[in-house]
């Protein structure tokens, strides 16, 4: 497929969004080979880092209803026809796919982040922007459904308050906005920024992954948890997984040097 | 003693089609808000919602002030429908009527946005942050002072607050009652707007409130509902819930 490269390169999954001709929106195929890749990744352990990234000067519009393409033969008996059209289905499981990636998830802003583009950033781990990235929703404004879950996902990343104002009102925010009220980590100048993505994706891919994923997996979880399940919740997590990278952790402290990880 | 009416202003924006404003009338003692008045609002919210020419509600206040909470001087009695609710002890008839109040704007199904200047406390407060979209002038005093006369805030913003804005600004504002300025109520998100206080704000405001009134309905309504629903969904279930949103949502 050409709207999309997905391709490995040492410990790091790389998902491209290739289709600039329609501003990187996404079809049903591309969502579901985002869903399917991502998936894989959680039992490779050679990939310790996902990054999803767009052209140059454009990350990801949103979807555009009338070139999603075919019905997934996958979700046929699941579309009843209606004057409201079909399930989001596909857009649903590929951002449940990303936000419960095992791995490290960075998404790379480069410009235009809309709609759909929106929920992949806000179900990543990391976003990291250009300068000149700009982020919006645009689904009301054009009478379209909201229905990813990134009205689960945004209100706990950033409160409800700044969740609608991007949601409801509609607003743009420039990257540095965006960064101010917590939703980009970093804005990097257009000309530094490959250069500095590659280092803040090389720091990430090293860590002891699979402390990483354990984290990930508690902290999401956990916002639906009532504390006192959460404590219980933690100490289950804790009883049953081996992060082998503890006795590198432990070496390299008392031999006063930084820890070689393996991820597992 | 005057007679003069002090009741909630309910209209039509003379220029923004489908805006409707619901006016707090009661300048000489900053808006505050007794039940009589509250049921009033309430009874305008109901025939906003149901008004298919509505569509965005706006709240503000004559004078000085947009509220400065609830008449706790003049102790009105409580509603008639209340009264089964009413605790018999020495602390009025607490909150239930408000609470009426405060759920409706929340659940409206509308955009909603309130303006304001001067004071925002209390019952203003838990006003604003039952709307979509908070305006303030820069100089607006916002917040909660109940705990300094020694009165509980039982209107819910223990819930809001800390979903609205990150938790860490919670025990500044509200355990130590302090009160935030439009500035810096903007500058940790809980204001999405701040304007020049020396001009009036539904002047100011006109642009985004025009904006607002002139939204898709229906897909607002939906979106909404969601991120209200979805505080309190875990992220599967919200996402089934959504699944079937549009055929269950029919206003325009």
């Amino acid at each position: 497929m050409t709207d999309i490269q997905i391709s490995q390169e040492g410990p790091r999954l790389k998902i491209e969004l290739t289709r600039p001709d329609h501003e990187n929106r996404l079809t049903y195929e591309m969502m579901l080979s985002i869903r399917d890749a991502v998936l894989r990744v959680n039992t490779d352990e050679t990939i310790r880092v996902v990054t999803i990234s767009g052209s140059t000067n454009l990350f990801c519009a949103g979807e555009d209803k009338d070139t999603l393409g075919e019905w997934p033969s996958e979700f046929s008996g699941r579309g009843p026809l209606g004057s409201h059209g079909l399930p989001p289905l596909p857009q649903q499981e590929m951002i449940s796919a990303l936000r419960s990636c095992k791995k490290p998830t960075v998404a790379l802003l480069t410009g235009k982040v809309a709609g759909l583009g929106l929920d992949i950033a806000a179900a990543s781990d990391h976003r990291i922007a250009t300068e000149k990235t700009i982020i919006s929703d645009g689904r009301i404004q054009n009478a379209e459904h909201v229905a990813t879950g990134i009205t689960h996902i945004l209100p706990r990343l950033i409160g409800l308050s700044q969740a609608t104002r991007i949601l409801l009102l509609g607003d743009e925010l420039t990257a540095i906005e965006a960064s101010r009220i917590g939703l980009i980590h970093a804005v990097y100048a257009s000309d530094d920024f490959t250069d500095e993505a590659a280092r803040f994706i090389d720091k990430i891919s090293t860590l002891a992954t699979r402390s990483y994923s354990i984290i990930k997996e508690q902290t999401i979880e956990q916002l639906d948890m009532p504390y006192e399940w959460a404590l219980k919740h933690s100490l289950a997590i804790r009883q049953t997984n081996v992060i082998e990278d503890r006795a590198e952790a432990a070496a390299a402290f008392k031999e006063k040097r930084e820890p070689k990880f393996s991820g597992r | 003693m005057t007679n003069e009416d002090t009741s909630p202003l309910v209209f039509d924006d003379p220029n923004i089609t489908g805006l409707r404003h619901i006016r707090l009338n009661n300048p000489n003692k900053l808006n505050v808000l007794n039940s009589a008045q509250q049921e009033i609002i309430a009874a305008a919210i109901t025939v906003a919602q149901y008004d298919s020419a509505v569509s965005c509600l706006v709240f503000s206040g004559e004078g000085r002030a947009f509220c400065a909470g609830n008449d706790i001087i003049t102790k009105a009695k409580a509603l008639p429908e209340y009264r089964q609710h009413q605790v018999d002890l020495e602390i009025g008839s607490g909150p239930i009527g408000l609470h009426d109040l405060i759920t409706k704007i929340r659940n409206f199904p509308k955009p909603t946005v309130v303006l304001m200047q001067g004071f925002a406390l209390g019952a203003g407060y838990d006003i604003a942050t039952s709307c979509d979209i908070r305006i303030a002038t820069s100089d607006c005093k916002f917040g909660d002072p109940r705990v300094h006369r020694a009165l509980w805030a039982a209107e819910g913003w223990s819930y809001k607050i800390t979903r609205l804005i990150p938790q860490s600004y919670f025990s500044e504002m509200h355990l130590r009652g302090e009160l935030l300025s439009g500035e810096y109520a903007m500058e940790i998100g809980l204001v999405h707007r701040t304007f020049n206080p020396d001009i009036d704000l539904r002047e100011s405001a006109s642009e985004i409130l025009r904006h607002l009134a002139s939204l898709p309905g229906k897909s607002y309504a939906m979106a909404k509902d969601s991120l209200l629903r979805g505080l309190d969904l875990r992220f599967e279930d919200l996402q089934i819930s959504t699944r079937s949103h549009p055929a269950e949502l029919n206003y325009k």
